[in-house]
């Protein structure tokens, strides 16, 4: 295999620069040892902000995510999505009643830069009308401020990004995983070996250029170079608590025991408690939430949002920034900065690492990272793509239009609008090559048949368990209980599966759905988790099952 | 005043009201809801340990399978009665069952102790090992048989079924399987219990069976999504069944379950039939000392009774909850796990990484003596009050699959607790 440049990472910076390159004619390929989105950016908040948090401290970070959110926006119109944000000012803040005209003019500032992305420019309001916006809040305050912010599908942007650098040649090989770069005899770049998730062999890829986008793993990555001292990460771990439904009407920032400020947010069509920042020098293959995160998320919102503790917590994401090596006494005050190290100095010429950065400026961040490739290689083509549509990006087709055109409601147009754009027809379509085309797999939401086929199909889907990025299968309440069996025929068709695989299959979608919940299997999710192990487990694993002693 | 009161109204429960009944006792019974009987497959199990590869368990009788549980999980409940009184309960239980299901015409399959389970093919594609079933299922043994796929019908895949079941039939039965799909026009695209309420009607039902008949000529038995009717069942099968003139087996359900929606209604009639006095949902319990002298039910009303026979479920049912601390939900009793007493935890430590593993956690439940009655701290926690069904902790259906059986044994045993 050979190639100009090998790109290591399926998250938003690999994918985003593998497209990069591809639309300037660079011979490129995309190694992701797992699926897209695995590491940081599938774990992530999933917020196209400028961060206003950054303002006090880094104000190149919010300008430079305000200006791409206005980038992302546009190519990526249908997955993106308003996310108005609340935050409540409460009387025990240090500076009583000035507190609120301070964070009136804190928001002023952000105000500046939200022309940029679109943003809608902040609130100050009373008590009374706070109250209007969000009645289930309780305690003293002096009133609140609105912001605006946009949400968008990690999973999806990348999925997108890769799909799209395929389009334009370049190659892109999920669970395929970079184990070692390989140097000519003057410490130059020639390539890398990688091995294929359930291979034993070693493959050589040659290539001129490689690029670490390894997210939290870059310092490991690096480290494959004698030069390991370049990249310095603070790992910090991250969490998400995830409920059933939306719970509020604004995203509502609320102030954890130690001060932090942690938010519960509507997301599609659930809600996030988040996050957790906290140092972290574990296995980055191995994550899971603890005991304390859940109860230190729970806790902050549910002293002013008290009727959460009576919502249904189906399940928890978690992640690890991959937040540059800084200073700062306190984990928030790290730089959400970012820097494209060029590896020559050090006695690599041709390694790159993309370190840091944002999720909510991955092109920018992207398309800086090519540049410096495209100098090195001579190539003079320049980025287009804050320009091009990601696929399905160039129009919003009409939701009422397809309820007519198809056999589907109103929600499901919108739920497949939002994942696949101006696509849309040609997911509905596939649901005329069979009697159940349109029906719905998994309810929670929702998911039809044909989408699952058009993702199995035109996604780079290698593993069930990969539809969950693709179109959000499983992630509902029931945890893929009804929706995972259905799925399963479906991708064993697609492929051509024995009944073996597919049972595989189904279980490798359950167990990452169970991985997820298990912090958080108490009450009726756990009565859940019971129905899931006694329809499935026990049903298909008895003849290899040893009885425990 | 009742002689005893039951609380949960699923098959263990039942089979502890219907065998107070039969002794002639005065009894209540409490339901809040359906729980976990009217989600089950149709199957009956009473015990499977599986084995391992090098060591298949498939031939091995039911008895056989009670033993190797008693002997290797000391905390199950068939352990904990003993084997042969766990036997001689399950075959009483089981009689009481068959005659209370009889008029429903789920009326069980034929069991026996010395024989091995049967496969019995799943809407899920497996064919699985059970000791019995209600009527409509059957096992699979031999000759061609054809599976019917609905039109429509996305609960029930018949090419996957059929394929799964000869390839379980290949390597876990030994048994070489000749079953073949084929389609139905009949409009198979409702949801399960929606599309089994249409077949209620006799007429869609002869519509079903003159298509059915027209495709399987030559076949020795068919295999069928399990919606053959669900108010009037009996009859709706007796009419494909004459129609096709051989066995029309419906597979085991998975989720929404059609048969388990049939086995709990019909349980209902039984407990009216046996003149079983019918109260809602209980919220608290009146104790004395060592005794229970009433519980309260949801309106407020005080229910005394002499004995009680706590029959609630686990967590499907809320019988048992668990919030970072695990306890039965009505007496707030202390829970017991199949590797012992249990903490206050998060179920990272008692929930394993792999929905295949053992979880702790999934078998926790009261602790218990063999007469049924629940132990606290090594005492019996009161003297009239008896466990029975999934409340019960140490065993989960999951790795033993055991649970009818046990809820069949446990309630004959704590019935007859109650009124000794
Ligand atoms: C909890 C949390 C919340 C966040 N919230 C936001 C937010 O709201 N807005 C925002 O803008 N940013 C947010 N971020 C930051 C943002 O997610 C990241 O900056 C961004 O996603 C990083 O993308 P990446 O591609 O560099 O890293 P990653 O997404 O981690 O991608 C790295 C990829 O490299 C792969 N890889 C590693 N080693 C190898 C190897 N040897 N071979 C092959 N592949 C390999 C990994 O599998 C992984 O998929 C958040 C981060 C976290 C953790
Ligand atoms: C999906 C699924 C599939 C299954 N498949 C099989 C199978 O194939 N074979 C097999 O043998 N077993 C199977 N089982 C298990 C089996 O159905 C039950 O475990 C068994 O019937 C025992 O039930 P139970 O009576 O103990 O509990 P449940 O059926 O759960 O009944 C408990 C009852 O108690 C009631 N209750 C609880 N608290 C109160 C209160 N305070 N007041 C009043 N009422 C209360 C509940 O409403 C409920 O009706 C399956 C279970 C599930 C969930």
């Amino acid at each position: 295999m050979k190639t100009d440049v090998l790109v290591i990472g399926g998250g938003s910076n690999g994918t985003g620069l593998a497209r990069d390159l591809a639309k300037r004619g660079v011979k490129v390929m995309l190694c992701e040892m797992g699926d897209f989105a695995r590491g940081a950016t599938g774990a992530s908040s999933a917020m196209i902000h400028g961060g206003p948090r950054y303002l006090l401290n880094d104000v190149e970070t919010t300008k430079h995510s305000c200006v791409d959110s206005g980038y992302i926006q546009k190519i990526a119109q249908h997955l993106v999505f308003r996310i108005p944000f609340l935050v409540p000012v409460p009387k025990s803040f240090p500076y009583g009643r000035a507190s609120l005209l301070l964070h009136d003019v804190y928001f002023d500032v952000y105000d500046r830069y939200s022309p940029y992305k679109n943003g809608i420019p902040h609130a100050k309001l009373s008590v009374e009308e706070m109250l209007r916006i969000e009645p289930g809040l309780v305690g003293d305050f002096w009133g609140g401020v609105t912001l605006d912010e946009w949400g968008i599908d990690p999973g999806r942007l990348c999925v997108l990004n890769a799909i799209d650098a395929v389009a334009h040649g370049a190659t892109v090989a999920t669970y395929t995983e970079v184990v070692g770069i390989t140097r000519g005899s003057n410490g130059e770049v020639t390539g890398a070996r990688v091995r294929r998730r359930g291979e034993a062999t070693v493959q050589e890829i040659e290539a001129k250029v490689v690029v670490n986008c390894g997210g939290p793993w870059a310092e490991k990555l690096a480290g494959l170079t004698p030069d390991s001292a370049k990249v310095k990460l603070r790992p910090g771990k991250g969490v998400h608590l995830v409920y059933e439904k939306r719970l509020t009407n604004f995203a509502v920032i609320c102030n954890a025991v130690d001060g932090r400020e942690v938010f519960v947010m509507p997301y599609l069509n659930e809600s996030w408690i988040g996050t957790t920042d906290d140092d972290f020098y574990g296995d980055l293959n191995d994550l899971s939430a603890t005991h304390d995160e859940v109860a230190y998320l729970r806790e902050a919102v549910e002293h002013v949002l008290p009727d959460i503790k009576h919502q249904r917590l189906i399940s928890t994401r978690v992640g690890v920034r991959n937040t540059m090596h800084g200073w700062g006494v306190h984990e928030d005050v790290l730089s959400r900065g970012y820097r494209i190290i060029d590896h020559t100095a050090a006695g690599t010429p041709g390694f790159y690492s993309l370190v840091g950065g944002k999720l909510a400026s991955y092109r920018i961040q992207a398309e800086e990272a090519a540049d410096a490739v495209c100098v090195r290689l001579g190539v003079a083509a320049r980025c287009t793509t804050h320009e091009d549509y990601l696929p399905g990006g160039d129009a919003i087709p009409d939701e009422v239009e397809l309820t007519r055109a198809y056999p589907i409601d109103r929600l499901t147009a919108r739920r497949l609008v939002h994942r696949h754009g101006a696509l849309a027809s040609r997911v509905l379509d596939i649901g005329r090559e069979t009697a159940t085309g349109y029906a719905v797999v998994d309810p929670a939401e929702p998911v039809l048949e044909c989408e699952l086929r058009y993702c199995i199909r035109h996604e780079m889907v290698k593993r069930l368990s990969d539809l969950t990025m693709r179109c959000r299968l499983g992630v509902g309440a029931d945890q893929g209980m009804r929706g995972g069996l259905r799925a399963a025929q479906v991708f064993a068709e697609e492929r051509g599966l024995d009944t073996t695989s597919m049972r595989e299959e189904l279980m490798g979608l359950l167990r990452s759905r169970w991985r997820a919940a298990r912090p958080v299997m108490t009450g009726q999710q756990l009565a859940q988790a019971e129905l899931v192990m006694t329809q499935y487990t026990g049903l298909w694993q008895l003849p290899t099952l040893n009885p425990v002693a | 005043m009742f002689d005893v009161l039951v609380i949960g109204g699923g098959l263990a429960g039942v089979t502890a009201a219907l065998e107070a009944r039969a002794c002639g006792a005065r009894v209540a019974l409490a339901q809040r809801s359906w729980g976990a009987t009217a989600m089950s497959t149709g199957a009956l199990d009473i015990a499977f340990a599986p084995g391992s590869p090098s060591e298949p368990t498939v031939a091995r009788s039911i008895e056989g399978h009670i033993y190797a549980i008693a002997a290797s999980r000391a905390r199950h409940p068939y352990a904990v009665v003993g084997s042969g009184s766990a036997l001689l309960a399950i075959a009483d239980g089981m009689k009481l069952l068959s005659s209370a299901l009889e008029p429903s015409g789920l009326t069980p399959r034929p069991w026996e102790a010395i024989q091995p389970n049967q496969p019995y093919v799943s809407s899920l594609g497996a064919l699985v090992p059970a000791a019995s079933a209600l009527a409509s299922h059957g096992p699979v043994t031999g000759g061609s048989v054809a599976c019917v796929q609905l039109a429509g019908d996305t609960h029930f895949d018949a090419k996957h079924v059929a394929k799964a079941a000869v390839h379980d039939g290949r390597t876990s039965w030994g048994r070489a399987l000749d079953i073949e799909p084929v389609m139905l026009r009949f409009d198979g695209s409702l949801p399960p219990i929606g599309l089994a309420q249409r077949l209620d009607d006799l007429g869609a039902a002869h519509e079903l069976a003159s298509e059915l008949k027209a495709v399987v000529a030559g076949v020795s038995a068919v295999i069928m999504p399990p919606v053959l009717g669900l108010a009037r069942h009996r009859e709706t099968l007796a009419t494909v069944q004459d129609a096709v003139g051989v066995p029309v087996i419906e597979a085991l359900a998975h989720l929404p379950s059609v048969p388990g929606v049939r086995l709990q209604r019909a349980l209902g009639q039984a407990l009216r039939a046996a003149g079983v006095v019918l109260v809602g949902e209980v919220v608290g319990a009146e104790t004395s000392g060592e005794r229970v002298v009433a519980v309260q039910g949801k309106g407020g009303e005080r229910l005394p009774a002499k004995a009680f026979v706590l029959a609630s479920g686990r967590f499907i049912s809320g019988g048992v909850v668990f919030d970072f601390g695990c306890r039965e939900a009505l007496f707030g009793l202390p829970t017991v796990t199949e590797l012992g007493a249990l903490e206050k935890d998060a179920p990272q430590n008692i929930v394993r990484a792999d929905p295949r593993e053992s979880h702790p956690l999934m078998t926790a439940g009261v602790q218990v003596n063999a007469s049924m009655q629940p132990i606290v701290e090594g005492r019996i926690a009161f003297a009239n009050l008896f466990a029975a069904g999934m409340v019960v902790g140490g065993f989960a259906s999951r790795f033993a699959l055991c649970a009818d059986g046990v809820a069949l044994a446990t309630g004959v045993i704590a019935a007859r607790g109650a009124l000794a």
